[in-house]
C-alpha cells in the first residue's frame, strides 16, 4: 500500500517499483532486440509498432469517445500517401510527417463534425464509406500514380542514414513510443476523463459542463493525427504503397486489434496489434485454411473473454492481488 | 536522546518540555486524503501555547478542564497544554449523551471544556445553561461563535501571551509535584453512576515503566491510534509513553477507515479490545466465504497447518498464505500485539497465534492505571498471565482479585467512602473474582456483581458462558441471565454484517435489522449456534431459552457503558417483560 502524502502520487503512470522493473525490462528488451533476433523479425516488430500506434489511436475513438470507425485504414493511406508525396519533392522527412498529420487531422474534422449527429452502425457505415472514398480518390489521382501506386525511400535525416531495417526499426520505436507515451498521458488528462464520460453517460457529461461536440470532434482529428503519423511511417517502411493495400480489411483488422485486447483500454490496443500480428505469421503456415482459422480464434477468444486479453491479464492480476482473499 | 532531562522530569508535561527542541515526527495524521507529519518541537510549541492562554484565562494549578472528541493531534495537544497549565484533564467519551456530558461536567467541576466538531458542539448547546461553572469553550474545527472560542485563536493569543511572559507556562510546569493529580478518568459505571477516578504523575510514569518492562519499546515502534482517549490503556499508549520513549502515533481518519490505515500505517505494536479482534477475524471468514475455490482450500490448508506443529508445512503455509492475510490486515510488521479492556475468547487468540500475530491478552483496572497482568510470550489461553513489573496480586477469601502497585490510583474525586472501599487495607478491590494459578498466572472468572445465584443455589460465572456465545460469527453480543431463576436465559445482539450476508445467500426477505431478528430461520440459525454452545456447558450451566433483541445495544440510550460494556441491570429493566416472558 503506498503511504499517500502528495495527491500526484496519484496521477503516476508507473506507480510500484514493479511496475518500474517490468517497464525497464520492456524498454531494454525493445532497444536490444535487433542484436538479438534475425533481420525479418526486426522488420515485423517495426510493422507492430505502427500497427499499435493506429490501434492506440482506434482505441481513443472507439474505445474512450465510443465513436466507431471502420474507415482508419483510409487515415492510414491518406498519411502515407502525404508523406511519400513530400518526402519525394525533397521535403525533410519529419517535417513531411507533421504535415501528413496535418492533413490527416482536417480530415478527421471533417468526417468528425458531420458525425457528430451519428451514432453506432451509422456511424459505422459512414466512416466506411470515408475509407472507400479515400481509396477510390487515391486510385483515380494520377499525381500520386493512381492504381500503379508509389515508390516510397527510407529517409535520411540530419545526416543519419534510416535505409536499412535496423536504424529504420529504432527510428519508429522513437516516434511511436514518444506517441503511445503521449496516449498514455492524454488518457490520464482532464481530455482522456472527459472522452469517457462522453462514451458512458454523454447526457451527463453535458450536464457536468463537457461539451459534446468539442470532444468528440477532438477525440476524431487526434485520431486520425495518430493514424497518419502511423500512415507516414509505414510507406517508408514497405516500400511502396498502392491504393489496393489500404482496404476495407485492413479498417476492419485495427478495430478487431482494439476488440480482441480489450476495448477501452490503451495497453489492450498494443497487446491486440501483437497479437494480430502475430497470428499472422503463424497463420502463414496454413496457407488456404488461414482465414478461417484467424476467424475461429477471434471467435473462441471473444466468446471466452469479451473484455479481450488486456481484460483477463487484469482479472488474472486482480485475482492474485487480493490473495488470499 | 534527552534522558537527563527525562530523568529529570516530575511531571507528564516537563516530558513533552523536554522534547522541544526535537525534530523527530511525533505524531503522523490523514487530511483531505494525504498524510501529514507533526514534529515533537511543534506539539509542544503548541501546547505551550494554549497552557498560556489557559492561565491568560485564570485557569489556576488543580482545576479540571474536560476534552470531548475524537482521537487526533489536536486532542494530545489540548491534554498536555492542560496539564501544562497544572490544571487537570477530564476525557469525556463521544459517544456521552448531552446528559451524561452535563453529569461529567458538573461532578469533576470543570472549569472549561474543548470540543471537537460540530457533534459534540450540539451536545454542549443543549446543555449550556444547566453549566455555569464551565466558563471557557472551545471548538477545534467549527467556526467561532458566540460564547465559544476557535482553536486556533486560542493558540494565536496563548503564542501572544508567551512571547510577553515566556516564563508563564514554564513556572507552572516546575510547580507540579509527581502526586498531584494529571487526570480524572471516569469509570465506566456499570452499576451506578460513573465514578472520576484521580490519577497522579507518578501513576503515570509508573504506568509508562511497567509497560515498556513487559513490552520493550522504542523510539523507532509505530503505533496506530483509533481507540477512546478517555480510556486509561489508550491514553497510556498514544500519550504518555511516546513522551518517554519517542515512538510515532498515527492517527486514523475516523473509525470507519480504521481497516485501511492499518494497511498505510503498518503498527509494530497494536492495541485492540475484542471487538476490533472479533471483526478482523470476521472480515476474514467472511472474505473467504466469497473467494474462489483454491483460495478457499489454501486458506484452510494454510491454517490447519499453522495450527499443526509440522515444521516444514508450517513454513510454507506461512510463506504462501498467512503472510499475504497478515498484510490484508494491516499486521505484517506487528511485533506484539495486546487485547485488554475487556475479555476475549480464547478461540479469536487461538486463530491470531495460527495466524503468526502474537496476541497476548491483559488485565487492569482505570483504578490500577490499567495494569495488573498480562501475558509474556506463548502466555497460557485462558488467563491473563503473570503480573506486569511491580504489581503484587492476592486473592482475597471471597475470591476477590486483590492488586497492589505504584500505579494504584489516588481515589475518587468527591467520594471519599468509594475510595476507602477500594483501597481498603492498602490493596485495589478490583471487583472481580479470579484465580492465580502455580506459575502465577491470573485467570478471571467474572465481575463478582454479575456471578449469578440460580434458584437452586448454583454460582455460574456468566462471562464465560457469553464468550462463547459471541465467539460464534452471528452474535455480537449475547448477555445471560439467571439470577435467583430457575434457568438461564440469554438476550442475543446479532453480529449484522454477517447476518446480512447469510441471510442474502439465502435470498431471505427484509428490511432492517429488526426484520432479521425477527425472522424465523434467523432464529434458527442462533438456536443451532446455542446448541452447540450448550453441548460444552454443564447442564446447570446452559441457556435453556433465548430471544433475539431487535434493537442493537447503543451507549447513548444506556444499554452498554463508554467501553461497550453491557449494563445488566438497566438491560434487565429494559426488557423486564421480554425476560419474564420466557419464564
Amino acid at each position: 500500500m503506498l503511504f499517500k502524502r502528495r495527491y500526484d502520487q496519484d496521477l503516476q503512470l508507473i506507480q510500484t517499483p514493479q511496475a518500474w522493473v517490468a517497464f525497464g525490462l520492456l524498454a531494454a528488451a525493445l532497444i536490444a532486440l535487433p542484436f538479438l533476433v534475425r533481420g525479418y523479425i526486426v522488420y515485423n516488430v517495426s510493422l507492430f509498432l505502427i500497427y499499435a500506434l493506429v490501434a492506440v489511436s482506434l482505441a481513443i475513438l472507439v474505445g474512450f469517445t465510443g465513436q466507431v470507425s471502420l474507415g482508419h485504414a483510409g487515415f492510414l493511406a491518406a498519411g502515407a500517401y502525404v508523406t511519400a508525396y513530400l518526402s519525394s519533392s525533397d521535403w525533410p522527412f519529419l517535417l513531411a510527417l507533421v504535415a501528413a498529420m496535418i492533413v490527416t487531422g482536417l480530415l478527421g474534422l471533417i468526417i468528425g463534425v458531420p458525425a457528430l449527429r451519428l451514432e453506432g452502425p451509422y456511424l459505422a457505415i459512414a466512416t466506411l464509406g470515408f475509407g472507400l472514398g479515400i481509396q477510390q480518390i487515391l486510385n483515380n489521382w494520377s499525381l500520386v500514380g493512381a492504381s500503379t501506386g508509389m515508390l516510397v525511400n527510407r529517409p535520411e535525416i540530419l545526416g543519419i542514414a534510416f535505409f536499412r531495417d535496423t536504424p529504420y526499426y529504432y527510428l519508429v520505436l522513437g516516434i511511436a513510443g514518444l506517441s503511445i507515451w503521449g496516449c498514455f498521458n492524454l488518457s490520464r488528462s482532464h481530455i482522456g476523463r472527459a472522452f469517457r464520460a462522453v462514451r458512458d453517460a454523454d447526457l451527463a457529461a453535458q450536464m457536468s459542463g463537457i461539451n459534446l461536440a468539442y470532444y468528440k470532434s477532438l477525440a476524431f482529428v487526434l485520431s486520425a493525427m495518430l493514424a497518419g503519423l502511423a500512415g507516414g511511417l509505414f510507406g517508408p517502411l514497405v516500400g511502396y504503397i498502392t491504393p489496393e493495400s489500404f482496404n476495407l480489411l485492413l479498417s476492419i483488422k485495427f478495430l478487431l486489434m482494439t476488440i480482441v485486447g480489450g476495448l477501452g483500454f490503451l495497453p489492450g490496443a498494443i497487446i491486440g496489434a501483437a497479437f494480430v500480428t502475430g497470428i499472422e505469421v503463424w497463420l502463414s503456415s496454413f496457407r488456404n485454411w488461414s482465414q478461417l482459422v484467424f476467424g475461429a480464434v477471434v471467435v473462441a477468444l471473444m466468446m471466452l473473454e469479451p473484455f479481450g486479453l488486456y481484460g483477463r491479464w487484469l482479472k488474472v492480476r486482480q485475482f492474485w492481488k487480493t490473495w488470499p482473499f | 536522546m534527552k534522558t537527563a532531562a527525562n530523568q529529570a522530569a516530575r511531571s507528564v508535561p516537563a516530558l513533552l518540555r523536554s522534547r522541544s527542541s526535537d525534530t523527530g515526527v511525533a505524531h503522523r495524521v490523514k487530511r483531505l486524503g494525504l498524510w501529514h507529519e507533526i514534529s515533537w518541537s511543534e506539539y509542544a510549541a503548541d501546547a505551550s501555547a494554549l497552557a498560556a492562554r489557559l492561565v491568560g484565562l485564570g485557569v489556576e494549578p488543580g482545576d479540571r478542564v474536560a476534552l470531548l472528541g475524537e482521537n487526533r493531534p489536536e486532542w494530545l495537544v489540548a491534554d498536555l497544554g492542560i496539564q501544562s497549565a497544572g490544571a487537570v484533564t477530564v476525557g469525556i467519551y463521544t459517544t456521552s449523551g448531552a446528559d451524561q456530558i452535563r453529569y461529567y461536567l458538573e461532578h469533576s467541576g470543570s472549569r472549561g471544556l474543548i470540543l471537537e466538531d460540530a457533534e459534540q458542539l450540539e451536545k454542549w448547546l443543549a446543555i449550556r445553561d444547566k453549566c455555569p461553572d464551565v466558563r471557557w469553550v472551545c471548538v477545534i474545527e467549527q467556526e467561532a461563535m458566540e460564547g465559544v472560542e476557535q482553536w486556533d485563536e486560542a493558540i494565536a493569543l496563548g503564542r501572544k501571551l508567551l512571547s510577553a511572559t515566556p516564563d508563564a507556562v514554564d513556572a507552572r510546569i516546575d510547580g507540579i509535584d509527581p502526586d498531584d493529580t494529571a487526570l480524572f478518568i471516569y469509570t465506566s459505571g456499570t452499576t451506578a453512576d460513573p465514578k472520576g477516578a484521580m490519577l497522579t504523575h507518578n501513576n503515570l510514569f509508573w504506568a509508562t515503566e511497567s509497560l515498556a518492562e513487559a513490552i520493550p519499546t522504542t523510539s523507532r515502534d509505530e503505533f496506530i491510534s483509533f481507540l477512546p482517549l478517555s480510556h486509561i490503556v489508550e491514553r497510556l499508549i498514544t500519550v504518555v509513553s511516546p513522551l518517554k520513549l519517542g515512538y510515532t502515533v498515527s492517527f486514523c481518519e475516523n473509525l470507519d477507515t480504521v481497516m485501511q490505515d492499518m494497511q498505510e500505517i503498518r503498527p509494530t505494536v497494536f492495541f485492540a479490545v475484542p471487538r476490533i479482534w472479533e471483526k478482523m477475524l470476521s472480515l476474514v471468514e467472511l472474505h473467504m466465504r466469497d473467494a474462489h475455490v483454491l483460495k478457499r482450500v489454501a486458506y484452510g490448508w494454510a491454517m490447519k497447518s499453522a495450527r499443526g506443529s509440522a515444521g516444514a508445512s508450517r513454513v510454507i503455509a506461512h510463506a504462501l498464505v498467512l503472510r499475504f492475510l497478515r498484510i490484508r490486515l494491516g499486521l505484517d510488521r506487528v511485533r506484539v500485539a495486546i487485547s485488554g479492556a475487556a475479555p476475549i475468547s480464547p478461540g479469536i487468540l487461538a486463530w491470531f497465534r495460527a495466524l503468526g500475530v502474537d496476541v497476548r491478552e491483559g488485565y487492569g483496572l482505570t483504578e490500577s492505571t490499567g495494569l495488573i497482568a498480562i501475558h509474556r510470550e506463548d502466555g497460557k489461553l485462558g488467563s491473563v498471565g503473570p503480573a506486569f513489573p511491580g504489581v503484587e496480586i492476592r486473592i482475597s477469601p471471597d475470591g476477590e482479585i486483590l492488586s497492589r502497585s505504584r500505579g494504584n490510583f489516588k481515589g475518587y474525586f468527591g467520594d471519599a467512602e468509594a475510595t476507602a472501599e477500594a483501597l481498603a487495607g492498602g490493596w485495589l478491590h478490583t471487583g472481580d473474582v479470579g484465580e492465580l494459578d502455580q506459575a502465577g498466572n491470573l485467570s478471571i472468572t467474572d465481575r463478582m456483581k454479575d456471578i449469578i445465584i440460580t434458584a437452586g443455589g448454583k454460582n455460574i460465572a456468566p462471562q464465560k458462558i457469553e464468550n462463547q456465545l459471541k465467539s460464534s460469527v452471528f452474535i455480537n453480543d449475547a448477555v445471560v441471565i439467571g439470577d435467583r431463576r430457575r434457568y438461564l436465559i440469554a438476550l442475543i445482539v446479532l453480529d449484522e454484517d454477517n447476518i446480512t450476508k447469510w441471510a442474502a445467500d439465502r435470498q431471505l426477505p427484509y428490511t432492517t435489522y429488526s426484520d432479521l431478528a425477527r425472522n424465523a430461520e434467523v432464529f434458527e440459525l442462533v438456536e443451532a449456534e446455542v446448541e452447540s454452545v450448550n453441548s460444552t456447558l454443564a447442564r446447570v450451566e446452559t441457556i435453556k431459552k433465548f430471544a433475539i433483541l431487535t434493537k442493537r445495544l447503543y451507549h447513548e440510550d444506556g444499554d452498554v457503558t463508554a467501553t461497550l460494556k453491557v449494563k445488566r441491570s438497566s438491560l434487565a429493566r429494559t426488557y423486564a417483560d421480554l425476560i419474564e416472558s420466557m419464564y
